[in-house]
């Protein structure tokens, strides 16, 4: 009574915010000493105190749960089974990963701990830890808990949609653990999408059918994000623009603009020839009929062949910028394809749907 | 036909110029070979006399920016009298000349031209400068072109004559140019009027259809 009135005492004189943090923890390790010495009367108030809906300091799950344990652990010794086994029960309907640690405990609260297990049903997903996920060579592991035989399906869906798929479905005998392993790719054979995932647990007791369990079905959810990190991507280059392109088709003017010129040089011939020539030293004719010859011909020749419209020197050389533009964009697609090939994933644990 | 020796240096001198060339890439330089039907009239006052022949010659030319071109160009005849009992001549030419594009269609050029005049009596020089305007128009594809030049000489200084008191020169003509290859086909009238001491007017003409192909050099790397 004197260690009571003591520690309350120092509790007291503790700043109001450490003491909401320790004082549990205090009292919590003085009765677990307690419980060492086998001083199990004077462990038990201390762990009820702690529990109780007056005691005014912060109780963490973790400690509520170890004190349900350690409490009916006591009581078993004291030979209180039915109030040891609802405390265990409590504990693992709060934690289905609760557990006696064998080297602490004896065979008869053990054996006491595994009755409790039977005849209350619950299941849990451990929290998932922050990872770097190589789909190549990597796996995620998601950690589950029953609290005794149970059918288990575990699927993985995005937050915001209906559709899952499963990543294990089967029997988990006797309860306990089991870690359910994911590679980050998805039934099609993609990688995960960024985004936030759920990690849905779904369960149905084996043992409810036999015993007096009310609840025989549960389900949990994890949520968790994931992020594809690759290197930086290049953009494809835009298809080319009409203002990029050469025109394809001569416009109506452009052959008889040609035809004009032709005869244009064969009027300058004979101008020369015939009009600024010296007309009493007679001119080159000849000449001047060569020159007029050639223009003539080039012009009419032009003036058919741009009349059909094509304009091939054009085409090809649209034909030319086209297959240059597409051969480089199929090398950036190559390259980007090799950097996603590299993708990784960053898991990290979340907490609800998200947005 | 007989060509001249300095026609047939020309020549030489052409080809061995474009073998010597190991070129890759393009550079301003083209060099052209020429070869040229040339008609010489002259009236001094004794009747027209008539002259033809053939003749050869090399140029070269280089573009110094977007605008200007500037050349180089040395060509032979031997030319033949129509008549009888006339002397054959020799003419043989150097030309510097120099071009401004002020649009892709048209431009001004220009010239000075050292032209000697032989026959086995004696030898006339000539000294000509050349300004005029000329037109380039291209044909649709831009592989030929049509061009026409007209531009007056306006110093003429002739060995033994005055100076010419009427002198100009036109010429017409098609170019070709695709890759490295440049042709042109040119008809081309100098006209000149002189009036000499004693009263007499001399009249001369030379008339030539040239026939020129070109390579535009390239250079390394």
């Amino acid at each position: 009574m004197r260690r009571i009135v003591v520690t309350a005492l120092v509790l007291w004189s503790m700043p109001a915010s450490a003491r909401a943090q320790d004082s549990t923890a205090v009292v919590l390790q003085q009765a677990r000493d307690l419980y060492e010495r086998i001083e199990l009367e004077r462990s038990l108030p201390l762990y009820r105190a702690v529990l109780s809906p007056g005691w005014r300091f912060e109780v963490t799950q973790a400690q509520r749960v170890e004190a349900r344990l350690y409490l009916g652990a006591a009581l078993l010794l004291l030979g209180e089974r039915d109030s040891a086994l609802a405390h265990f029960r409590t504990a693992l309907e709060r934690d289905p990963f609760a557990d006696l640690d064998p080297a602490r405990f004896t065979p008869s609260q053990l054996e006491a701990f595994q009755a409790a297990r039977q005849t209350v049903f619950a299941i849990a997903v451990r929290a998932v830890a922050a990872t770097r996920l190589d789909p190549r060579t990597g796996r995620m592991t998601f950690t589950i808990a029953t609290t005794h035989a149970a059918a288990v399906r575990c699927e993985i869906r995005l937050a915001d949609q209906e559709a899952a798929f499963p990543v294990f479905v089967g029997e988990i005998q006797g309860g306990g653990l089991r870690e359910i392993e994911w590679d980050g790719v998805l039934p099609s054979g993609q990688l995960a999408p960024s985004g936030r995932y759920a990690f849905v647990l779904l369960a149905r007791s084996r043992v409810a059918a036999r015993g007096a369990i009310a609840r025989a079905t549960d389900s949990t959810v994890a949520y968790f994000d994931v992020k594809q990190e690759y290197p930086a991507l290049e953009d494809t280059v835009a298809d080319l623009g009409a203002a990029e392109l050469l025109p394809e088709q001569y416009r109506a003017s452009t052959a008889v603009g040609d035809l004009l010129k032709g005869l244009g040089v064969a009027a300058g011939a004979l101008f020369l020839a015939n009009v600024a020539s010296n007309e009493e030293l007679g001119s080159a004719n000849g000449m001047a009929t060569a020159v007029a010859t050639v223009g003539v011909a080039v012009g009419f020749t032009s003036f058919v062949t741009r009349r059909r419209g094509d304009h091939p020197e054009n085409i090809a050389a649209n034909e030319r910028r086209r297959a240059e533009r597409s051969a480089a964009n199929a090398a950036i697609r190559s390259r980007n394809s090799e950097r996603l090939a590299q993708t990784v994933l960053l898991i990290s644990p979340a907490a609800g749907r998200g947005n | 036909m007989i060509v001249t020796r300095a026609a047939r240096g020309a020549v030489a001198l052409f080809f061995l110029f474009i073998a010597a060339r190991p070129a890759f890439t393009q550079s301003p330089w083209t060099v052209s070979g020429r070869l040229a039907l040339v008609e010489q009239r002259v009236d001094a006052g004794f009747g027209l006399e008539r002259f033809s022949g053939v003749g050869l010659g090399l140029e070269v030319e280089r573009r110094l920016g977007s605008r200007f071109t500037v050349g180089l160009r040395g060509q032979g005849a031997t030319v033949q009298p129509d008549a009888e009992g006339d002397l054959d001549r020799r003419i043989g030419e150097a030309e510097l000349s120099a071009g401004l594009t002020i649009a892709p269609w048209w431009g001004f050029y220009g010239g000075v031209t050292r032209r000697a005049v032989a026959n086995d009596a004696g030898t006339q020089q000539w000294v000509l400068a050349k300004l005029g305007a000329e037109l380039r128009p291209a044909f649709s594809g831009n592989r030929f072109r049509a061009f026409g030049r007209l531009g007056m000489i306006p110093v003429t200084s002739v060995s033994g004559l005055s100076s010419s008191s009427l002198a100009f020169d036109g010429a017409v003509g098609m170019d070709y140019d695709r890759n490295r290859v440049a042709l042109r086909l040119a008809y081309a009238l100098e006209r000149f009027a002189f009036s000499s001491s004693n009263g007499t007017r001399r009249e001369e003409q030379l008339s030539t259809l040239t026939f020129r192909a070109g390579i535009r050099l390239s250079r390394r790397g």
